[in-house]
């Protein structure tokens, strides 16, 4: 009887504690899983509260935002120069940055760049590094930068750092009126990283990088965030915050002294100040920085090239000249038709002029107003010019649509006012009439125009054809030749009668001739229109074009520029020294491409870009400096410390057209290797080991992750089975010091971790998936039990 | 049978009883100490506790098991006609034996943090039979041995009244060293009190079985040695599983433990009971005397 | 019948005998427990696990559930194990070889390696030279003092005062450098794993 009632009682005990173990267990909170609750809570918000305007990891960005500073030793101490901000992009150590923060100039004269990092989002970044210019494009004004010592001038091996890194995003789709968060410094390193929300709504083209050469935004973001990154949704980065100080009379417009840097015991006017730039609102987009920074990953730079003699120096000032307006611009740049007024519903316009005497890292600007009002939109904010010497440019907005009203372009040259246009935007569609896509090209033996670009081959005629619209006949109109900016005489310039009787088609009679040839050199049509009812001309069509070469290809119409293109190791007096070859082997420290040119005039605007297997790398515009005609000019590129496998391409473009075919190289394999961009290509973990018992950080606690294949059980205590391993510091935190490699959803790759910690139950865990989608850094919350 | 029912004699109602139920008052402490850790456990799921670090909160947890021991033991003992004397000298010897010698001897010689909390489960069994649980159960024993034992037992259910203090003596050292020296949040410190108490006066009140055997049963030679032995065994058994409980991948389940330990006292206290009742049976029958409860 | 009874009212003859043997070998028994705890304890902080380095002649016993790794990057150790649990600084042996003349002596690769120290190791402090023996062989140890500290920016990691020994033997043309580093507060408790692991190395 006892022993049953005995047994009835532990029974119900436990049944009781069944159910009390059931109750607390819905109670308790579920042990949170890592990567699929970091995706899985992005996307909880998104369920919650409709579209967020940006997903991203907020504190990897900042992490990844860095200040840079140039700085020099004043008496024995270091005064900061200039500041900056940047964004580290592999976890190596590159930062992309704005290129006129990390060189030498007036405004900065230093000897040193000292990278900043913010290792607490909510304080000011803490000086760590010493960087060194990798990669420089100073049109675009993009640099990259790599750690290479600490402050104490202790080298770093780049294998050992594992920063936060940021992704480049596809800035071309970009879209506007879409929400782009910028991430910078917006004080002389006293203030912590900042993040604002900007809108996309408008983007700038510009001569020598085209389209969507800036990406505007508004409202404008603090000057001092130039150089750092402006991100999309999906926290990818799609812009670089872009300007320079405004200078007036080559002094800078807003200047700081920090330091008592002369010595006088105060810090006054006199003192070395810093300079400050104006609010931005104009980013580069991510695509000119891509092949950048793979040039920097891979230890690609462009090495020497052939030299030539310099251009005389040039005392007289720098002028822009001839402004107009065009609606559309063709492939070579020049502008399609010329327009004296645009109707409402205009989405682009482009601001072209001529420019004379500029030097390259000027600093120019175009100003705006809209009936008497600034419209920075429109302005394009202090840049650096990189257009060389002369020539004809363009600025171009394209916008959803232009406002009506009376427009007032004024263009800067160093804070000077130089030139300025009015124009106005509303009203109907003029009906004026209009000439438009200028094109030249050579005539053929039954006397027809042949070629139908901005490159034509040395002869004896040269044709134009160009559309018409709104012409009524017996109405006026000029055209005029040029050479090299001057006008040519004979039957190079002329007045007609238009004769046509349509209102609107294509003009192919114009032509010039030579009967010693047409030398090389930049040619310039112009036409012009005269008023019916003023009797003045106006400047109807106008389009640059070179010649250069032999005529070749088919009609005779194509110019044979550059060939006989060979590669070789070295060189040496300008001849190829060592193999020559299309294929080298690996380990080759450096590449050079050498060809014979004809016909090209001395100043005459050409591009030359690397690309390896296939992606554009590095690309200069620059002037020829050569003489007209001569054989083995050579590029060259080198590696740091030697060029990785792969097939090493060049391409020559001189006013849009390219001028080469499949002059290529292959080094080793021929393929660059897998692991090339592993820098900037896996996922990063960091993550959080608590005692779950105080919940704060367990301190020295080790995190091991297994290579992929490798599971728990199967740890025998090697590093050789190890991917990585990393230990937490006194907040618990930990980042793993190498990237985690990614797999696919189908295919994801699996890791396993172990986490030990003196006097705490070790952890484990297998099946850690890291796939395509996976966002890095990938945040791992481990919870360490006491015995 | 209902015949038989009416000739019986009735239940003597209200019987007379000179002695404290130590059953009840033990069920009664543990249950109270089960809800106010439950209740902390549930406000700070609910949010209506804060989950974090208190000195204060966490020493009045610590002390709570001895409160609800005076309340309901000790006070209930003055009530009773023949109480049973020396319950607070055992608790107070126990904890000075804890403090001065097991604690001292596991920091200085064991040192367990270093090789038994990463030892696999079997390494974990033994190690700590031979350490950690041996220890404790011999001071909890020599404090009930050298004071209270054999003058005070009088009853095998004395030897489960007498383990009380000594193990809610021991737990508690063991309770405020880890709650003053970690500084856990509430509610863990609420479950660790909890889990540590439980598991000291389970395996308390087998040992107290033990001793009050070895003083009224016929027991072997090597009663008592058995006895401490299967006491540490059982603790390590629970220390070994505990792990297993309260480690999920690389997260923690807050309340492994809890669950552990109830099935655990359950399962060993029930098991002790059901032993008591069987020898008193049999020591009643022997000596053809009613048993009591 | 007597509503209750007390056992100690019972017949005194049926008190259980032999209380004071059981209590007596109550005692024995725990201290035998405890002594054979002791043992565990030391056995398992002090198992080990034979690790062989065939390529460089190297065998010795480590200790056990250290992490090995016998492929460094940088190529400066041939094998060193590691105590993944230590806090705060994770103590490691570590063997190293390089390549001396024929008449060098322990005494200077010990000089050279003093110099290289402060280069590689921050505050770097020696506290004595000796001559020693390791086996039938002359050595010479070193001992020195330098701060650890975390180099990855983003971690707040306190620097760490750590102790290491630097015991150098001659091997034909090659100089066997056994390298034990333990945080400075714990290194005489964990000295004992160095010690075990040159009474076991074979070289």
């Amino acid at each position: 009887m006892n022993k049953q009632r005995l047994l009835r009682i532990w029974i119900v005990a436990v049944l009781g504690l069944f159910a009390t173990g059931l109750g607390l267990i819905t109670l308790a909170p579920i042990p949170e899983q890592i990567g699929q609750a970091q995706d899985g809570g992005a996307d909880e918000d998104e369920a919650e509260s409709g579209d967020p305007l940006v997903v991203l990891n907020e504190n990897n960005i900042k992490q990844a935002t860095v200040l840079i500073m140039q700085v020099s030793d004043e008496s024995g101490d270091p005064v900061i120069r200039c500041v900056g901000s940047g964004t580290v992009v592999t976890a190596d150590g590159l930062i992309l940055t704005n290129a006129h923060l990390v060189v030498d100039n007036q405004d900065c004269q230093a000897d040193r760049i000292v990278i900043a990092l913010t290792v607490r989002v909510d304080e000011p970044p803490i000086p760590t590094y010493v960087a060194e210019v990798t990669e420089i494009s100073r049109g675009y004004d993009i640099a990259i930068l790599r750690i290479s010592n600490y402050l104490d001038g202790r080298q770093i091996d780049p294998r050992t750092l594992q920063l936060p890194f940021v992704e480049l995003g596809n800035s071309n789709q970009v879209q506007l009126d879409d929400t782009l968060v910028v991430f910078g410094y917006p004080g002389i390193a006293n203030e912590p990283v900042q993040a604002q929300l900007t809108v996309l709504n408008g983007l700038t083209s510009e001569a020598q990088v085209g389209e969507r050469a800036w990406l505007r935004v508004t409202p404008s973001i603090p000057g001092l965030m130039s150089g750092g990154g402006a991100y999309n949704r999906n926290g990818e980065l799609v812009g670089i915050p872009t300007v320079v100080p405004a200078r007036v009379a080559g002094t800078v417009v807003d200047c700081r002294q920090v330091y008592d840097t002369d010595g006088s015991g105060q810090i006054d006017n006199n003192d070395a100040c810093i300079p400050i730039a104006g609010p931005i609102t104009a980013l580069r987009p991510s695509r000119l920085a891509r092949g950048l920074v793979q040039a920097a990953a891979l230890g690609i730079q462009p090495g020497a090239a052939r030299t030539s003699a310099e251009s005389a120096l040039f005392e007289e000032q720098a002028v822009f000249s001839n402004l107009f307006i065009s609606t559309a611009i063709n492939e070579a740049g020049m502008p399609a038709n010329i327009v004296p007024a645009a109707p409402t519903g205009t989405s682009n316009l482009y601001l072209f002029f001529d420019y004379a005497n500029m030097r390259d890292g000027m600093i120019y600007e175009l100003r705006t107003t809209i009936d008497g009002r600034p419209s920075p939109i429109f302005s394009l904010p202090p840049v650096t010019w990189n257009g060389g010497q002369e020539g004809l440019w363009y600025i171009g907005t394209s916008v959803p649509q232009w406002p009506a009203g009376r427009y007032e372009f004024t263009l800067f040259i160093e804070g000077r006012q130089i030139d300025s246009l009015q124009f106005d935007v509303g009203g109907g569609p003029p009906g004026v009439p209009a000439f438009s896509d200028l094109v030249f090209g050579v005539e053929n033996a039954t006397g027809e125009l042949v070629g139908a670009n901005y490159v034509i081959p040395e002869g004896n005629i040269i044709r134009a054809k160009f559309n018409y619209r709104n012409m009524q006949p017996g109405s006026t109109w000029r055209y005029q030749w040029y050479l090299d900016g001057a006008p040519l005489g004979g039957d190079a310039a002329g007045t007609l009668t238009w004769e046509g009787t349509e209102p609107q088609g294509t003009y192919e009679d114009l032509a010039i001739r030579s009967e010693d040839g047409f030398v090389s050199g930049r040619y310039r049509l112009e036409l012009f229109i005269q008023n019916s009812e003023t009797e003045a001309f106006r400047l109807a069509a106008l389009s640059d074009f070179t010649v250069a070469g032999g005529a070749g290809g088919a009609n005779d119409a194509e110019a044979q520029i550059f060939s006989n293109f060979r590669f070789a190791q070295n060189e040496r007096a300008n001849v190829p020294l060592g193999i020559v070859s299309e294929g080298f082997s690996p380990g080759v420290p450096g590449l050079y491409v050498f060809f014979d040119w004809r016909q090209i005039s001395p100043g005459t605007p050409w591009t030359w870009r690397w690309l390896v297997d296939g992606d554009v790398l590095i690309e200069e515009n620059s002037r020829w400096t050569a003489e007209g005609s001569g054989q083995n000019y050579f590029l060259s590129l080198q590696g740091d410390p030697f060029l990785l496998d792969g097939t090493y391409s060049l391409e020559i473009e001189i006013n849009g057209i390219i001028l080469t075919e499949d002059v290529s190289a292959e080094v080793g394999q021929g393929q660059l290797p897998i692991e090339a961009f592993a820098s900037a290509e896996g996922i990063q973990m960091v993550g959080n080991v608590t005692d779950a018992e105080t919940n704060t950080g367990v301190s020295g606690a080790m995190v091991i992750v297994l290579d992929p294949e490798l599971s728990v059980e199967d740890f025998e205590w090697r590093v050789s089975q190890v991917r990585a391993m990393a230990q937490t510091d006194r907040e618990g935190f930990f980042q793993l010091p190498a990237l985690l490699q990614r797999g696919t959803l189908e295919e994801p790759v699996l890791y396993s971790i172990l986490i030990f910690a003196d006097g705490y139950y070790p952890v484990s865990q297998d099946g850690i998936a890291v796939t395509d989608r996976t966002r890095s850094p990938l945040a791992l919350e481990a919870i360490l039990n006491r015995d | 049978m209902l015949e038989y029912q009416l000739l019986s004699p009735e239940e003597e109602s209200g019987e007379l009883y000179p002695y404290r139920r130590v059953w009840r008052s033990l069920i009664l402490e543990m249950v109270v100490l089960l809800l106010v850790a439950a209740a902390v456990f549930i406000g700070v799921q609910l949010d209506i506790i804060e989950d974090a670090y208190s000195r204060t909160g966490n020493i009045l947890l610590a002390l709570l098991p001895i409160g609800l021991f005076y309340v309901f033991s000790v006070r209930s003992e003055q009530r009773v006609a023949e109480p049973r004397q020396g319950l607070l000298v055992v608790l107070l010897l126990s904890v000075i034996v804890a403090n001065g010698v097991a604690w001292t001897v596991i920091q200085e010689v064991f040192t367990p943090d270093r090789w038994l909390v990463e030892a696999g489960f079997f390494s974990r069994i033994i190690g700590y039979t031979f350490t950690l649980g041996i220890l404790a159960e011999f001071c909890k024993y020599a404090v009930i041995r050298y004071t209270v034992w054999p003058d005070r037992f009088r009853y095998r259910l004395d030897g489960v009244a007498y383990s009380v203090p000594a193990a809610l003596g021991y737990a508690l050292v063991v309770n405020l060293h880890f709650l003053l020296q970690d500084e856990p949040t509430i509610s863990a410190a609420a479950i660790r009190v909890l889990v540590n108490v439980y598991l000291h006066i389970t395996v308390g009140a087998l040992m107290g079985y033990f001793l009050a055997e070895l003083l009224i049963g016929r027991v072997p030679f090597f009663w008592l040695p058995f006895g401490l032995f299967l006491a540490s065994f059982i603790s390590s058994l629970f220390i070994a599983f505990r792990r297993i409980a309260v480690v999920s991948g690389l997260g923690s389940r807050d309340i492994g433990g809890l669950l552990l330990v109830l099935g655990f006292t359950v399962f060993v206290l029930g098991a002790v009971a059901f032993l008591i009742d069987s020898a008193d049976e049999r020591t009643a029958a022997r000596a053809g005397l009613r048993r009591l409860r | 019948m007597r509503a209750f009874d007390r056992f100690d009212e019972l017949d005194q003859q049926s008190l259980p005998q032999g209380t004071q043997v059981n209590s007596l070998l109550a005692i024995a028994t725990v201290l035998a427990m405890l002594g054979l705890g002791v043992v565990i304890r030391n056995n398992t902080l002090a198992a080990t696990t034979v690790y062989e380095d065939r390529i460089n002649g190297v065998t010795a016993q480590l200790p056990a559930n250290w992490l090995i790794d016998a492929e460094p990057e940088d190529q400066t150790y041939i094998f060193r194990a590691t105590d993944t649990g230590g806090i705060p600084f994770k103590t490691y042996i570590q063997v190293s070889i390089v390549t001396v003349g024929a008449d060098a002596n322990p005494r200077n690769v010990i000089d050279a390696l003093n110099v290289l120290g402060p280069a590689r190791l921050s505050i770097y402090h020696v506290v004595s030279i000796e001559e020693t023996r390791l086996g039938d062989d002359v050595a010479t140890r070193i001992t020195y003092f330098y701060v650890d500290t975390e180099e990855n920016p983003f971690l707040e990691t306190e620097p760490t005062v750590v102790e290491g020994v630097d015991l150098v033997v001659i091997r034909r043309n090659q100089a066997l450098i056994f390298t034990f580093r333990d945080a400075a507060a714990t290194f005489e408790e964990n000295e004992f794993y160095f010690r075990n692991f040159l009474e076991t190395v074979e070289y």
